[in-house]
């Protein structure tokens, strides 16, 4: 098409930020403190009395995942992304389940890794109890 | 009848037995296990019969029922996936998805939260050319949801929508046509196609009924009468209805816009940060009715 083809065009006097809205950013946001949390979310708040700790995802949500394999016979609990003493927290976790749920949970640490693995369906407990340490 | 010292003979055996069973009490047994045709008795034509196709291995193919009009012919077919390249798709969005993106300030409850701003946060993804026309919104987390929010979805459950308008909020389930997704799911995208703004169709047949309905909230319904549903639906679930100020809470698009504050027909130059609209008054015209 010729530019002399081309519809006549004039400029629009438009509040720009209107279309900046439209365009999405470019990094997760850092939450902001608030009040409250009603979903259940906590911001990480660190806990300098505890020898571990874990690092939470670039999304700011706690590395605790669901894995379930052999066509969903096979559950297991993973706390991914360990830091400092992970069988110490391992061993307190795993006493809270075990405690919690009145059952031998069986269990895995890897230190190269830095996970911790629990067999069976416990993310929302774990996820609870790194909560009320402030992890 | 036995005698009374008998009965009591039987009674003290019966302690000292096995439990009752079927492998140990006398039964019928309909289907003996078979046996293996071998031997003086099994041999010669090993149950065969004589001669034949059957003795001969050379059967009739399978389902073939000697001429009779065979079953798998017999019974009409039926098509599962007749029709599904026209079936509409609404991926799910949870109410605790959608607070959860509040909290962690992934998207702004200050302005009204659309397609554009849940595809904007990075979480969720559509994609217009799978059939996907939007998100529907799923009651997963409805009690725990108190942000007033304003809303526009695809496709809300009554209670859904009595979950969002309980904390405070307002929510509009909206249609938008391909060409408009296409826009509305990647602006930044489509802004560097250099191609106008599309103007919003219109629903088709079987999901105008939907649309214009104001009990689904449908963006085509009477304000009045969705301000009516409101208040029943207060009373149905037993909540009180909060006031909702007019502002962001209220923004709403018109039926042929996809943008906030940008028209139809609109052609936006994000290099220079200008947008031109054509001078045209037929084209200009059309792009405004």
């Amino acid at each position: 098409m010729l530019v002399e083809e081309l519809p006549a065009v004039e400029p629009v006097d438009v509040d720009w930020s209107h279309v900046e809205r439209l365009l999405p950013r470019r990094t997760v946001p850092t939450p902001t403190d608030k009040v409250a949390y009603p979903s259940g979310w906590t911001p990480q708040r660190g806990n300098p009395s505890l020898p571990y700790s874990v690092r939470r995802s670039v999304n700011h949500m706690l590395p605790v995942y669901l894995r379930i394999m052999e066509d969903g016979v096979k559950r297991l609990t993973v706390v991914r992304n360990v830091r400092g003493d992970i069988w110490k927290l391992h061993d307190e976790l795993k006493r809270h389940l075990e405690e919690a749920n009145s059952r031998y949970i069986a269990s895995r640490v890897n230190e190269v890794s830095l996970y911790v693995q629990f067999k069976g369906e416990y993310v929302q407990q774990v996820k609870d109890w790194l909560r009320e340490r402030g992890l | 009848m036995a005698s009374r010292a008998g009965q009591e003979k039987a009674l003290r055996l019966l302690r000292h037995l096995p439990r009752v069973a079927l492998n140990n009490i006398d039964h019928p047994n309909p289907k003996p296990a078979s046996r293996r045709k071998r031997g003086a008795h099994g041999g010669d034509t090993h149950g065969a019969g004589d001669k034949g196709s059957k003795a001969r291995q050379h059967f009739a193919r399978a389902g073939f029922e000697g001429g009779q009009t065979p079953f798998y012919i017999r019974i009409p077919r039926e098509d599962p996936y007749k029709g599904h390249h026209l079936r509409r798709e609404y991926p799910p969005v949870s109410l605790h998805q959608l607070q959860l993106m509040v909290d962690t300030d992934r998207v702004d409850a200050g302005r009204q939260i659309d397609l554009t701003q849940i595809c904007n946060s990075g979480l969720f993804r559509l994609e217009p050319l799978r059939r996907q026309f939007g998100f529907q919104l799923t009651d997963e987390g409805m009690d725990e949801f108190v942000t007033p929010v304003n809303l526009e979805v695809q496709w809300a459950s009554e209670r859904v929508i009595a979950a969002v308008e309980r904390a405070g909020g307002t929510i509009t389930t909206a249609f938008y046509d391909m060409a408009s997704l296409q826009a509305m799911v990647d602006p930044e995208r489509f802004f560097k196609r250099g191609v106008p703004i599309p103007r919003r169709a219109l629903p088709p047949q079987d999901a105008v009924g939907y649309y214009t309905d104001p009990s689904t909230r449908g963006y085509l319904a009477d304000p009045e009468q969705v301000a009516r549903h409101r208040l029943t639906l207060a009373q149905k679930y037993g909540y009180e209805l909060p006031k909702v100020k007019e502002g962001p809470l209220t923004e709403r698009k018109d039926p042929r816009q996809i943008f906030f504050g940008l028209e139809p027909g609109w052609l936006v130059n994000l290099t220079d940060k200008q947008v031109w609209r054509v001078k045209d008054p037929v084209m200009s015209e059309y792009f405004r009715s």
